[in-house]
């Protein structure tokens, strides 16, 4: 079956979820929601496993700290990968855990070589323990730092190259990211290792309340702009359709509504499969 | 210097402070990351404590949790219970005075938190103890539901936490009316939701025993030391809302004529 469009799961959307009969759904989750013992939230994903497929995204592994990834969450995701059978497993360029204290957000870091040294162990690690190739996503970024000895796709690919894990595109991130640090996100999107890219997200942002369209920030609480769409669609046709999922954790609309993002996505992904990828400019 | 772990330790003071601003960072870049964190674990702490949030409104709450995400940042990227620490951390809050009994509602929604989470249970079946000899139903240990909870309140904490937690109809312009008296109260989760009822003193140590894996007998003669009169329906009320588990019963099978029945826990949708 080639690629298709999933949703980010959000339980309040459950009875249509799992009654959902468009071809090719499948479902997104964070699997730290459901590293509980027990209950409906675990429950609710079992009912939905027994009829879709079903990715984990994860935002606790901490891959770009300073520190190997914590064993105990290694362990509870190797328990949920064992359990729920996800056709992708991904986490993020980004760390979230210092000292001890977990921060909830993907923060950043200069992309020096110690760093590659470091998160590609961390990578080594994770795909060990799980016993699987894991993709990786862009972040989306709001410093300018300095001290970066790579690009952020020259070090994606770096990643790629060391650790054998593939990519997770998140168009919105790169759109964001180009528009808060001044870059070109088509030049950004041209560099990407076609072939290492397992998946792609599409997500909302908004502008700072206070800054205006200067400073762009990725809440996933929006319908997902034009010109992510636009992004969207000249980078499937370079590298060729990929799973794509609409992702929306904030300000969330009715079922409905995202089903009519994802069937734009889905428009996209068939024209794209219907005519030959174009010859990529960094092969 | 900018070595990974220099640079982590320098953002993540940053986050935490407000006041501190790493050379070469943007306030505005900076001030995301920070919105973000706290808008996280707010939003977390709200989500895990409603009943607190609908007492003392959005705007305490908020100014509340801004006070406690900086005392007690998480240590784990699990935050399904995050806020283990908030029922205290309301005890010795100064503001929180006046409303003497927000921590115990407080304790309650954390209560109810590890219900919902709790791993799923097999739950006793009533009618299975009715065909026991009465000696040997007074040998039987009781456990616990692996989801109840129980707790004792020298307020109404119960009645309080029930009228206000979401979605209770909001209150109309006559309040509430509560007897302002002890209580206790048990929650637990035998078919998918959490239930929650009050306790009399007698229920409460007839539970409290039973936690700690004393016998019926024993939790009956625990019950019976509150001098008040233990009445069969009150004694009903608390195997029909589940809060035994039949998980045990295995290992005291030779006490019962017949494998005794059970309900799974589980939810299967």
């Amino acid at each position: 079956m080639p690629p298709t469009v999933g949703l980010g799961f959000k339980p309040q959307h459950f009875e249509d979820a799992a009654n959902c009969l468009a071809v090719g759904q499948w479902y997104e989750v964070h699997p730290e929601n459901y590293m509980v013992p027990g209950g409906p939230r675990v429950a609710m994903l079992e009912a939905l496993r027994a009829r879709f497929p079903i990715s984990l995204h994860g935002v606790g592994l901490s891959l770009a700290g300073d520190a190997s990834p914590s064993p105990e969450h290694l362990a509870r995701l190797r328990d949920l990968i064992d359990r729920f059978d996800p056709f992708v497993v991904s986490e993020h360029l980004a760390w979230s855990t210092a000292d001890g204290s977990y921060f909830p957000d993907l923060l950043p870091f200069p992309r020096t070589r110690q760093a590659l040294s470091r998160i590609a162990d961390n990578i080594d690690q994770t795909q060990t323990v799980l016993d699987r190739k894991i993709l990786i996503e862009n972040p989306s970024l709001y410093l300018r730092l300095d001290r970066h000895d790579f690009s952020e796709t020259d070090f994606l690919a770096e990643l790629v190259r060391l650790t054998g894990c593939g990519l997770l595109v998140d168009v919105n991130n790169v759109y964001i990211s180009a528009r808060n640090l001044r870059f070109d996100a088509e030049a950004y999107l041209d560099a990407i290792p076609a072939d290492a890219v397992g998946e792609i997200h599409l997500a909302g942002h908004v502008a700072d309340a206070r800054l205006g369209e200067r400073l762009l920030i990725d809440t996933h609480g929006a319908e997902i702009a034009e010109p992510v769409w636009r992004l969207y669609e000249q980078f499937v046709s370079r590298i060729g359709p990929r799973p794509t999922l609409i992702e929306r954790d904030d300000n969330i609309p009715s079922f409905k509504n995202l089903m009519q993002e994802r069937t734009r996505a889905a428009h996209v992904l068939a024209r794209c499969a219907a005519t030959p990828v174009r010859a990529t400019a960094h092969a | 210097m900018h070595d990974l772990a220099s640079f982590q330790s320098d953002l993540a003071r940053a986050i935490r402070d407000p006041d501190y601003i790493p050379a070469g960072f943007s306030p505005a870049g900076l001030s995301v990351y920070r919105n973000t964190v706290a808008k996280g674990l707010v939003d977390t702490l709200r989500a895990n404590f409603p009943t607190v949030d609908r007492i003392v409104g959005e705007a305490w709450f908020s100014a509340c949790a801004h006070v406690f995400i900086r005392a007690h940042a998480p240590r784990s990227p699990v935050l399904a219970t995050y806020g283990e620490a908030f029922p205290d951390f309301l005890r010795t809050f100064e503001p929180a005075a006046d409303i003497a009994y927000i921590a115990d509602v407080a304790q309650v929604d954390a209560l109810w938190t590890q219900s919902h989470y709790a791993a799923d249970d097999l739950m006793l079946d009533p009618a299975s103890l009715q065909s026991l000899a009465e000696d040997l139903l007074l040998e039987l240990p009781l456990s616990l539901h692996a989801s109840a909870r129980i707790a004792w309140f020298d307020a109404p904490v119960a009645t309080l936490w029930r009228l206000n937690r979401p979605p209770a109809p909001l209150p109309g312009p006559e309040g509430f009316s509560v007897v302002w008296r002890p209580e206790g109260i048990a929650l637990c989760r035998p078919h998918g939701e959490v239930v929650a009822i009050a306790l009399s003193p007698w229920q409460f140590a007839f539970l409290n025993a039973c936690r700690s894996g004393q016998s019926f007998g024993d939790a009956m003669s625990a019950a019976e030391d509150q001098n008040t009169d233990i009445d069969v329906n009150g004694l009903g009320e608390l195997f029909a809302a589940g809060l035994f588990g039949a998980s045990d019963f295995s290992a005291v099978g030779h006490v019962s004529p017949e494998p005794l029945f059970i309900h799974s826990g589980r939810t299967d949708q």
